[in-house]
């Protein structure tokens, strides 16, 4: 049965490149990750400090003490960044590695000595589940 | 004193909760994914469980059916805190029986404020 889909016809090399392009894409993203999730770890922990030696501190000698607190307690909002930011990057990261699987199946086919792509890879990633585009705090409903 | 699950695979999200309800009073018992709330749930009950949606193993639509069918959790207040703000995310949610969902991120004065309201 002939395929009705127009098609287009790229070079072996042009194909590679874009290969390449993808993987070096993943690779920052990854460290991109990393980075996030060292930062996020020491801002954590000085956060936590931060409480602890507020905790102790008495707000009759130090009559800003309550404000300090809760802008330190407002901050939560903000800190959740790092949240969001690992699950736009994982989501990515599933949409560029099944772009190259599909690339390099369409393109070059498999060798036969080739393992399938996980069929998760292969799957069209699910809705993005981040859809934030500000730090505002987000909905509330109730059932 | 008031005890809570709080749910999520992300250590900054369960430093953050646990630092907000801390501080306000409450008990906090943290489970780093659905599977782990779970067997933390056979051993202790909890008044409220506050869960992340997407995680490892089990997400917290999972996790708040499989708690639904255990008399020990049937009227305990659940809250799914997440980035998923769909309508049809939220619907999964309900009819899973969960009592309510919370669009991360949260300001952690309204999740107390929500939190007061839910247990009874």
């Amino acid at each position: 049965m002939p395929n009705s889909q127009p098609s287009v016809s790229l070079p072996v090399t042009a194909v590679a490149d874009l290969q390449d392009s993808l993987l070096i894409v993943m690779n920052d993203l990854q460290r991109l990750g990393g980075l996030l999730d060292h930062a996020t770890e020491n801002l954590m922990d000085r956060f936590s400090s931060a409480n602890v030696a507020l905790a102790h501190m008495g707000s009759d000698i130090h009559p800003e003490l309550p404000t300090v607190r809760q802008s330190l307690q407002l901050a939560v909002t903000e800190l959740q960044f790092h949240d969001m930011a690992s699950q736009l990057l994982v989501h990515t990261d599933k949409i560029l590695k099944a772009c190259a699987y599909k690339l390099a199946e369409e393109a070059m086919g498999m060798d036969e000595d080739e393992l399938p792509a996980p069929s998760a890879d292969l799957q069209p990633p699910r809705p993005n589940p981040v859809t934030q585009s500000e730090m505002d705090a987000g909905s509330i409903e109730l059932f | 004193m008031h005890s809570i699950l709080a749910v999520d695979d992300s250590a900054s999200m369960r430093k953050m909760v646990s630092f907000t309800l801390s501080g306000a009073g409450y008990r906090v018992t943290e489970a780093v994914d659905g599977q782990d709330a779970l067997e933390k749930a056979q051993n202790q009950t909890f008044d409220l469980v506050l869960t992340d949606q997407n995680m490892p193993r089990l997400d917290g639509l999972g996790l708040t059916r499989k708690l639904r069918e255990s008399a020990a959790f049937a009227t305990t207040p659940i809250l799914i805190l997440t980035t998923e703000s769909s309508d049809q995310m939220k619907q999964a949610g309900r009819a899973a029986g969960a009592t309510g969902w919370l669009v991360k991120p949260f300001d952690p004065n309204r999740l107390i404020e929500i939190i007061q309201k839910v247990i009874k």
